[in-house]
């Protein structure tokens, strides 16, 4: 298992340079960061020369790149060019860490039910739990996310506040803490979450529980269910760790990938509850001309899919006996 | 590695510090004893006591315009919403309008300088003299007196500072008198009727102690104010929230704060900031006004709606850098007579106010006097004048139906950008796509927030060539800032200046330096008519509507909003009256 994750690894460190390149290359040419600092109000020529200099944005396009992939992987990530000079690296690290934790918790969240609900599905197909779920899972699909959030807001702003006659929003419609919140505070920062969490949720259990749906179906079919059944095992235990275990390898793979597409796909989500994450930063800098955040951006949301999809080959292993890597 | 590491150090550290040209920032201003030693020439006075009746509580705002930055000077300050949320309530000024756009003294000042008290001399050599009686009461939140060391400090920051957004005016100053610390006496080269705007209106003064000697302040005060002249002191700002708390070094109780604290959240989405507003996360919001206002804003919400101070059009960027193309006169009126302004207005105003009036004229608001003439009047959509104008210039439209294409087979597609999340904005754009089609013009939409749009992008003519935004009027008719040759942002001057329309024309240029110097009411007048012809033939930017303002409010948790919601100051700018029920 080491060997092959050393192996994945070594692989994936070319992919990643490879990558890196195309992203200098197509960043370069969507916000030309000459052109940038050319046009940055805010930015005096003195500091501009140096900037130009520092960028090596004069050198050939090989220069360029070799001086900006030095500076990335010694954790110099440039400062923003229009933020006041104000270093990338903060800026990326805390919105980071607020994607991250919007994403762990939504996916926590969707696996949790997805499966259970693909699960049921799938051991009593036709049944109203199964056509309920399938209905739901369409609707779910077929949500805009920027219209779901705003009905979510709505309900549960406004007018579950006024049903249940409680006086204040049930859950706070946006941002990450309270008005005047200072400090941390962990169940503020948990009801800010919940919103935007459901959002993300509703489309992630959608496509997970049909997902497992199928999978779980295709397994019960297999003859060691067929097996484990003669054996005279316990049916929970046959659906427990035969069934579920080998129905979870696609949905793994489909988590994992979801997981590194999401830290920089939550625009929409951001955008609409106001949420300080990696898609804003990433839309900031792409409309801004940002071109130090919009690589780093970039370059780490690459990183994070690679990553990830060598942790779901790595899952593989562990949920099905049969795989092992040499 | 290291010395990379230390080159970006030092660029940062440049880029966000003040300049170290020793023409711009040292000659007279950073050995001048007088500003280093301004904050100590006067015992500083004890702070008041806090308002032992004051109710207190606190008060949340939804802002819809959240700035990058905090500058006063530079181009920061070209965010409305900066002045609003931020400098109003904290930057101090000489002279002030009040609610019905009279200028009068600010309670920095003993009186307002008039001819009739001697205070504004006209001189035989025809230059003119301004003495300002500062209040000797006045003081800065950290209890360092308001002198004129702080008007010549101003004056010399707004001239020197790197990217200073707007220096007509000051630019005419030759000299700010600050022997006696309650008296500046400002000299201007020549006569200039806007002059009760400088350092007031909407402009302030600075504390001349909290810059260490350097008049260019580009690199401070980006993202924290720390020093207050006004009710409330800032107590911290970031892109998150901006708390405002009382200034208890105030000196005019009748403005003393009535709550302990005033928060401003951003949501910068129009559908955010209202729902924010019927959840109750936020107790009132100074929105745009925007379809559906009459609907979301119902009861138990209010809100009132005034003759606002903003007037929208779409601005054309003639240097644009994403044009394919000139961007010539004909095209400006072809683009002006491809437009149903009514529709237009309608449908942008329409759900707000009763009868939507097309603005006429480019540069002056109709609730101000007589300035603004009907000069854009005879745009209305008029296909003949289309196909004159464009195939003058050498367009063709091949497909009948399709896009007007030029020699080089460039069809005639024009970016245009405005705030994104912006429905009224939004909804606008989707119609004059609509509307223009069928006079074969095009257009390529990209939208950006706001802090981006008019912090960086303006500023630096980096938008369109179209754009549809709003720009403040007051009630002096000086329009010098849009049509001043030099004031065409550009790196050769250091992107000072607030052309937006890179419109080049010596003579209107002229004639608003004329507007401006003219004290005679009907001479100016005539001035006045004379540029909006002119402009009405040039068409540097198309005028649509005066923008009304709007300010929501739940009058069940909130007591005091509404008195200024005309106000140049913005709907927020009385905020210490405003009390909170229960």
């Amino acid at each position: 298992m080491i060997r092959y994750a050393a192996g994945r690894l070594a692989v994936t460190v070319p992919i990643l340079l490879a990558i890196s390149f195309a992203t200098f290359w197509a960043a370069g040419e969507i916000s030309s960061p000459a052109a940038q600092l050319t046009l940055n109000p805010r930015i005096s020529p003195e500091a501009r020369r140096a900037y130009i200099e520092s960028l090596g944005l004069e050198e050939p396009f090989g220069v360029r790149y070799l001086t900006w992939l030095g500076n990335f992987v010694t954790g110099d990530l440039g400062t923003s060019l229009v933020r006041n000079g104000q270093e990338v690296w903060p800026l990326v690290r805390s919105a980071m860490a607020n994607t991250l934790l919007l994403i762990v918790v939504a996916m926590a969240f969707s696996l949790a039910v997805g499966l259970v609900v693909g699960t049921l599905s799938a051991l009593r197909p036709g049944s109203v739990i199964d056509r309920a779920s399938t209905t739901v899972s369409f609707l779910g699909i077929s949500i805009p996310v920027f219209w779901l959030g705003l009905m979510l807001q709505l309900m549960f702003g406004l007018y579950l506040a006024e049903w249940l006659r409680l006086g204040a929003p049930l859950l706070p419609t946006a941002g990450i803490y309270s008005p005047g919140q200072q400090g941390f505070d962990l169940l503020d920062r948990a009801r800010h979450l919940a919103l935007p969490t459901m959002t993300l949720s509703l489309q992630l259990i959608a496509a997970y529980s049909r997902y497992m749906r199928s999978s779980m179906l295709d397994v019960m079919g297999m003859d060691y269910i067929s097996t484990a059944r003669a054996k005279g095992l316990p049916e929970r235990h046959v659906v427990v760790h035969h069934g579920v275990r080998n129905a979870l390898i696609p949905v793994t793979t489909l988590a994992a990938v979801d997981l590194g597409l999401l830290v920089g796909g939550l625009i929409v989500t951001e955008r609409v509850f106001q949420y300080p994450g990696m898609g804003l930063l990433f839309l900031d800098a792409m409309t801004g001309g940002d071109y130090p955040v919009l690589l780093a951006t970039v370059m780490i949301v690459s990183a994070a899919v690679f990553l990830m999809n060598l942790l779901a080959d790595l899952l593989y292993a562990v949920l099905d006996p049969r795989i092992r890597y040499g | 590695m290291r010395g990379l590491l230390a080159l970006a150090v030092l660029i940062a550290v440049a880029a966000c510090g003040g300049s170290t040209d020793g023409e711009a920032a040292g000659s007279d201003s950073a050995t001048d004893p007088a500003v280093t030693t301004a904050g100590s020439a006067d015992t500083a006075p004890e702070p008041i006591e806090p308002a032992a009746d004051r109710p207190g509580g606190e008060i949340v705002l939804a802002v819809e315009q959240w700035p990058e930055c905090l500058n006063p000077i530079t181009s920061c300050n070209n965010a409305t919403w900066l002045s609003w949320s931020v400098l109003v309530h904290i930057v101090p000024r000489l002279m002030e309008f009040d609610v019905d756009h009279n200028i009068g003294a600010s309670p920095v000042l003993m009186e307002a300088p008039t001819v009739e008290n001697g205070g504004a001399v006209l001189n035989d050599d025809g230059t003119l003299t301004i003495t300002y009686r500062l209040n000797p009461e006045a003081r800065w939140s950290d209890g360092t007196p308001i002198t004129s060391t702080d008007v010549w400090f101003t004056w010399r920051a707004i001239i020197e500072t790197e990217g200073s957004l707007n220096t007509i005016g000051y630019d005419l100053i030759t000299d700010v008198s600050h022997d006696d610390p309650h008296t500046a006496i400002v000299t201007l080269s020549e006569s200039y009727a806007p002059w009760r705007e400088l350092f007031g209106g909407l402009d302030g003064i600075l504390p001349a102690h909290a810059f260490d000697g350097q008049t260019d302040i580009s690199g401070h005060w980006n993202d924290s104010i720390p020093i207050s002249g006004g009710p409330w002191r800032q107590e911290s700002w970031s892109q998150q929230q901006h708390i405002l708390v009382p200034n208890e070094n105030y000196w005019v109780p009748e403005r003393m704060p009535l709550v302990d604290r005033v928060v401003m959240v951003p949501r910068e989405d129009t559908d955010t900031e209202i729902v924010a507003l019927q959840t109750g996360e936020a107790m009132a919001a100074f929105p745009q006004p925007f379809p559906g206002a009459k609907e979301r804003l119902a009861p138990p919400l209010t809100f009132v709606s005034g003759a606002g101070t903003f007037i929208e059009g779409l601005w054309i960027n003639q240097i644009a850098p994403d044009r394919y193309f000139e961007i010539t006169k004909n095209l400006r009126q072809a683009l002006a007579y491809a437009l149903d302004r009514e529709e237009i207005a309608d449908v942008a105003l329409g759900p707000i106010i009763d009868d939507p009036v097309v603005l006429q004229c480019a540069g002056w608001n109709p609730a101000f006097g007589d300035w603004c003439a009907d000069d854009f009047a005879h745009y209305r959509q008029d296909m003949a004048a289309v196909e004159r104008l464009l195939t003058e210039d050498g367009w063709t439209r091949p497909d009948p139906e399709g896009l007007w294409v030029n020699d080089e087979g460039v069809e005639l597609v024009l970016q245009w950008n405005t705030v994104a999340g912006n429905k009224r904005r939004e909804d606008v754009q989707a119609l004059v796509t609509e509307m223009t089609r069928p006079f074969g013009i095009g257009w390529e939409i990209i939208n950006y927030d706001p802090g981006e749009l008019f912090q960086n992008r303006l500023p630096a003519m980096n938008f369109g060539p179209v754009a549809l935004f709003a720009n403040s009027t007051t009630p002096d008719p000086t329009v010098t800032a849009h049509y001043d040759i030099d004031g065409i942002p550009s790196e050769a001057n250091g992107f000072s200046g607030q052309n937006f329309t890179a419109y080049a024309s010596r003579q209107a240029s002229d004639l608003a330096f004329a507007i401006d110097a003219e004290v005679d009411e009907a001479a100016r007048l005539e001035l006045v008519r004379e540029l909006g012809t002119l402009l009405a033939s040039d068409v540097p930017w198309i005028p649509l509507y005066v923008l009304p303002n709007l300010l929501a409010w739940d009058p069940g948790v909130l007591e005091g909003p509404g008195g200024w919601v005309s106000s140049v100051y913005g709907g927020f700018y009385d905020l210490y009256d405003w009390t909170v029920i229960g």
